[in-house]
């Protein structure tokens, strides 16, 4: 495989992991864990490959997809923040009940085909040696990730309704007892996080392997939980994070010939993030790690009025 | 003056731990005027919270006539609305530990975009303003002293500019050159026409700031002192604390415990340079050094947060010790096994609870931990074990509904009782004294059972004990030690022989004043 086609098969594969982790530190960030982004994920692959096929129209399926992922998304709010269910068991739930609808849903269109999304090459950008044609000629979708990084980190960093929102990840009583909606903020980080999940699986089927075949996503949908902790809820670290474990995708096809066991390779995002948890714990204090990076101090905890 | 507020027939219940229905708010009516001072007074569970968090969530019944409107206020943000701000007791609910202090006071975050060096000029001019001492808003809360972040939830309500001020048990962790800003702070409001309710435990200072005081007890009121009788208090401060005292607890209070002179005995435990590190991994202890003897009460005073809790769990090996020694009978224990440290005869009452009691087990069981591997092989001897603890529940008036009823579902004071009674009723090895530690052994207990602990320490005192006992009650320091060491910032900074110690001596020392005579904190906190 030549360099250019390894860095643009990267750029594709990332893509696939960076949207839907982007949804995932949305939702974590507000206290709620959503462990049914696999379920989300696939769901939202098969329905938007079925919404091209059916309208022709690839950016229809792109909004399907983000609408199945917002709903499924929406059975998990309503769950752990109306009925302070057990977030774990409503996610694993989510991931379960997701893989079966994807087979539902895709059930017509297996072996079928539709026009995938096409490149839009950047003016000027594109014609940069390398870096031209694995970056800037792309389909649409890879440039909102682009966007999306950025959009995030300023949402969560510097505006008032990121500070709200990280406040009621930490310690929702503490923003209530300002006067904040907690329960509306949780919402709409789920759901909002659910159509990035929505749109990552979307991405799949309509942009990157144009067919449906079931169960294509293949687990990935897991990584992007471990890629959120190895982040550590932070969408910049995210893009860098989503980008190494593409990287590790794509050498499982490279490194198939060269000896190296392609399930070692397969291995490696889930090692990596076992290496990145210990290293954490390591570099420092335990408690220090806690007060300072660390998942958000009410991720799981259910808000109770006091 | 006209009145502002007036809170009618209010109840209010819980269901309880132990799954009873308790009435916390009783049929209350509280009114508050325009421009006054008025505390609110009980014991714990009286129902002084309850009671103003219902300007933030609606009662089971009753009404809220605001400025001569009725009102409903459904949540903290029709609070806000309404000009109420409040102060929460709670502060791990109301503050974001990872947060800075800019970060947390969402009210300064308008319009869409976060300016967090606009908030922090506001917040610079704010501490200004209220002459609420230094504060630093890029300063991320786990790093600041329980005083420093009752201020920033001072301020935080504030800030909002509210014309009726809540503040519930503002002054607990702050040191009486603090509390004097304070006081200076709300009499300044007070000018200003804004009325200030302010719920404490200290009856003196409670004399002191207050327009009005209403003591509730058992979630009813029991009286409100008007302006007539509360300016009376004020000449006799001492008279009027015991007269409150005994409106919350419904009977005279024993402020006069049974102390006996005894001789020293031997030194028990002796530290060398202690240094310990707290969870961060700063040195909060440094180099102290220190003896207990038995038949002695060493008592460590202290403001909250300036490395007590530090020394003691490195004592019992809760946490590492860096540096230095510890000596018990002379042998060196330092970060030896717990198990080891305590079969020597240390017994340790922690400050929380939580971490001395195993809450979803029963009470016989929570009393047995301690004595498991007395009896020798595999199995426990359960006949012996029950009539201990029946008698341990027996002598230590433990009021539970049976010994295997969870401790879950007993009071906080029971609670407490269930530790203590283990603790002090483990045996030192022959021919040696038991070394007692106790932190903050009556922290959020009432008035009865805090006397109930006090006299047992004393009691082990006479029995020979070593007792070392820290606590941030100036109170309980100054009725209980034949010695007082001051803790201030990971060191001793003065020892006083009890007899010559004086509560201002002592005041000046926590507030780490060090050779200085100043008349500051000459009103004495009397505590319930």
């Amino acid at each position: 495989m030549s360099i250019v086609l390894i860095g643009s098969s990267i750029v594709t594969a990332a893509t696939f992991f960076l949207i839907p982790t982007l949804g995932e530190i949305l939702t974590e960030r507000s206290g709620i864990l959503n462990l049914g982004v696999e379920g989300m994920v696939i769901s939202s692959a098969a329905a938007a490959f079925a919404v091209t096929y059916l309208t022709g129209n690839a950016m229809i399926g792109v909004l399907a997809g983000m609408a199945v992922g917002g709903i499924l998304a929406l059975i998990h709010a309503i769950l752990s923040i109306t009925f302070n269910r057990n977030q774990v068991v409503s996610g694993i739930s989510l991931t379960v009940f997701g893989t079966g609808l994807s087979g539902l849903l895709g059930r017509d269109f297996v072996g079928r085909t539709i026009a995938a999304l096409q490149p839009i090459p950047i003016l000027g950008l594109s014609d940069i040696p390398f870096f031209g044609p694995v970056f800037f000629n792309k389909d649409i979708l890879v440039y909102a990730s682009f966007i999306l990084v950025p959009v995030l980190w300023f949402i969560l960093f510097r505006t008032r309704i990121g500070i709200v929102i990280r406040t009621v990840g930490e310690n929702p009583a503490a923003a209530y007892t300002q006067g904040i909606n907690v329960i509306l903020v949780r919402y709409l980080c789920v759901i909002l996080g659910g159509m990035l999940c929505g749109l990552g699986g979307a991405y799949m089927t309509v942009a990157w392997m144009p067919a449906w075949t079931e169960g294509m996503t293949g687990g990935r949908g897991w990584i992007v939980i471990a890629l959120t902790v190895v982040a550590l809820w932070h969408p910049i670290t995210a893009f860098l994070g989503a980008y190494l474990f593409g990287m590790f995708h794509v050498l499982q096809f490279s490194f198939q010939l060269s000896g190296i066991p392609v399930a070692f390779i397969n291995m490696l995002p889930y090692l990596s993030t076992i290496a990145f948890l210990l290293a954490w714990g390591i570099l420092l204090n335990k408690q220090k790690v806690k007060r300072i990076i660390g998942a958000p101090s009410a991720l799981c905890v259910p808000f109770e009025k006091g | 003056m006209v009145t502002v507020l007036k809170m009618q027939n209010i109840c209010k219940s819980f269901v309880g731990e132990g799954g009873g229905e308790i009435r916390a708010n009783d049929n209350i009516t509280f009114t508050l005027k325009r421009g006054e001072v008025h505390a609110l007074l009980g014991e714990n569970g009286a129902g002084k919270s309850t009671l103003v968090m219902n300007l933030c969530r609606e009662p089971d019944s009753g009404t809220v006539i605001l400025n001569g409107e009725k009102v409903e206020l459904h949540s903290p943000r029709d609070a806000l609305k309404h000009g109420i701000g409040i102060a929460y007791q709670d502060l791990s609910r109301t503050l974001v530990e990872r947060h800075t202090i800019a970060e947390n006071i969402l009210s300064l975050a308008t319009g869409f975009l976060l300016s967090p060096s606009a908030i922090e000029e506001a917040i610079r001019e704010a501490l200004v303003e209220y002459d609420l001492g230094e504060l630093d808003p890029q300063m991320s809360i786990w790093k600041l002293s329980g005083g420093e972040k009752q201020r920033v939830e001072i301020l935080k309500a504030l800030i909002t500019n509210p014309d009726i001020l809540i503040l519930d048990e503002p002054t607990s962790m702050q040191t009486p050159l603090e509390v004097e800003r304070l006081f200076s702070l709300i009499e300044t409001l007070k000018a200003q026409g804004k009325s200030v309710v302010i719920i404490t435990h200290h009856l003196g200072e409670a004399i002191r700031i207050s327009n009005r005081i209403t003591v509730l007890r058992g979630g009813k009121v029991v009286d409100t002192l008007d302006e007539v009788r509360v300016e009376a208090m004020k000449k006799e401060p001492e008279k009027g604390a015991r007269e409150l005292a005994q409106l919350m607890v419904g009977r005279e209070v024993l402020y006069d415990l049974e102390r006996k002179g005894l001789q020293e005995g031997p030194i028990v435990l002796a530290t060398q340079d202690l240094r310990v590190n707290n969870d961060m991994g700063v040195q909060v202890v440094n180099s102290v050094s220190f003896k207990v003897r038995g038949n002695q009460i060493l008592g460590i005073a202290g403001v909250a947060g300036n490395g007590q809790r530090e020394l003691v769990e490195s004592i019992v090996h809760w946490r590492e010790a860096t540096g230095g020694n510890i000596h018990l009978h002379g042998e060196v224990i330092t970060n030896k096994p717990i198990k080891e440290i305590r079969d020597r005869g240390v017994s340790f009452v922690p400050e929380n609870r939580k971490k001395a009691l195993i809450l979803n087990m029963s009470v016989r069981a929570n009393l047995m931990i301690s004595y498991y591997a007395d009896t020798p092989g595999l199995f426990v001897d359960r006949e012996a074990m029950i009539k201990k603890t029946d008698g341990l529940i027996k002598r230590f008036s433990i009021e539970t509904p049976s010994p295997l009823a969870p401790v879950r579902s007993l009071s906080g004071g029971n609670r407490q009782k269930v530790v203590v009674a283990r603790e002090l009723s483990r045996q030192p090895p022959k021919g040696e004294q038991l070394l007692l530690i106790a932190e903050n052994p009556t922290f959020g207990l009432d008035v009865a059972t805090t006397q109930f602990v006090r006299q047992e320490l004393l009691k082990m005192r006479t029995a020979g004990a070593a007792v070392l006992l820290v606590s941030s009650d100036l109170t309980e320091i100054m009725t209980l030690s034949d010695m007082i060491a001051v803790m201030y910032k990971g060191k001793i900074i003065g020892v006083l022989d009890a007899s010559s110690a004086t509560r201002e001596s002592v005041g000046l020392l926590m507030g780490g004043v060090v050779g200085e005579t100043s008349n500051v904190g000459e009103d004495e906190l009397i505590e319930a």
